[in-house]
């Protein structure tokens, strides 16, 4: 399965792709789409959208993103303005339910298919279940503490760039992010995991 | 404990941290754990989902045409 990702697209080259699409040109404008499609569905569900909820939010965060791109001062980078309009919206479809429904397995989508070259197939299968679970637990997770774990430790945001996706201080979010950890840490159990791999 | 995972402490914090770390078990195990977990958080990312650019922008595009 292959993605279409060039998320890792140089920040100027980007800057002008958006300068230009802000002008009117839409051409620009999808291309910035078809950059960043993949990465921001992928993003929400994670954070907790099933596949039909994740697409549709994605699309009408790319829409608004579009009316609103004459709003967009640079000081950010494009696809964390992206997480922001997205997260947004997610958080306000997901706060309004009252457990984490569809709380199915992230890798759903084909976790069997995931490359991995450690050359023993029993730790292999090992690790597939360990993500599997971690992926379950962290749908279990609140809202509040979800978005800064998987902002930060799944998508690997910095400090500053998910707190302000989220709107909040950084001390708040240290704050609910630790949280989130520790509730995540006593969902999962406590290992043995072991030491973190080295990759 | 996240914000010494995270490297978010001062110097003076940090080595405060670390001499407790150094006398504390349980505060070691602890970070050893949310170690292991913030590292297996990361792999999550690499795991695939289906793609959806293409249908996403065509949706775009239809938004787009329709409300400007």
């Amino acid at each position: 399965m292959t993605m279409i990702d060039p998320p890792e697209a140089p920040a100027t080259d980007e800057l002008a792709l958006v300068r230009r699409a802000a002008a009117g040109d839409i051409p620009a404008f999808e291309e910035l789409v078809i950059r960043h499609a993949d990465r921001l569905y992928a993003a929400l569900r994670r954070f907790g959208l099933d596949d039909g909820e994740a697409q549709e939010v994605a699309q009408e965060t790319f829409i608004r993103a579009w009316r609103a791109l004459d709003r967009f001062e640079g000081r950010s980078q494009f696809f964390t303005w992206l997480y922001r309009i997205g997260f947004n919206e997610a958080h306000r479809r997901l706060g309004s339910r009252r457990s984490p429904a569809g709380a199915v397995p992230i890798e759903e989508n084909g976790a069997h298919e995931v490359a991995d070259h450690r050359p023993d197939p029993a730790a292999r299968a090992e690790q597939g279940e360990f993500l599997a679970a971690l992926g379950m637990a962290l749908r279990e997770l609140p809202v509040d503490l979800r978005a800064p774990v998987v902002l930060r430790d799944v998508e690997g945001l910095s400090t500053g760039e998910a707190a302000s996706v989220l709107d909040l201080g950084e001390a708040a979010f240290k704050s609910r992010l630790h949280r989130g950890r520790m509730a995540l840490r006593g969902l999962i159990g406590q290992g043995p995991w072991g030491p973190p791999e080295p990759d | 404990m996240s914000d010494y995972l995270d490297g978010d402490l001062q110097r003076s914090e940090r080595q405060r941290a670390e001499r407790h770390l150094d006398e504390c078990p349980e505060c070691r195990e602890l970070l050893a754990s949310l170690r292991g977990l913030v590292s297996r958080l990361a792999r999550l990312l690499a795991e695939p989902m289906r793609p959806v650019a293409a249908t996403v922008l065509a949706g775009v595009r239809e938004g787009i045409r329709a409300g400007g």
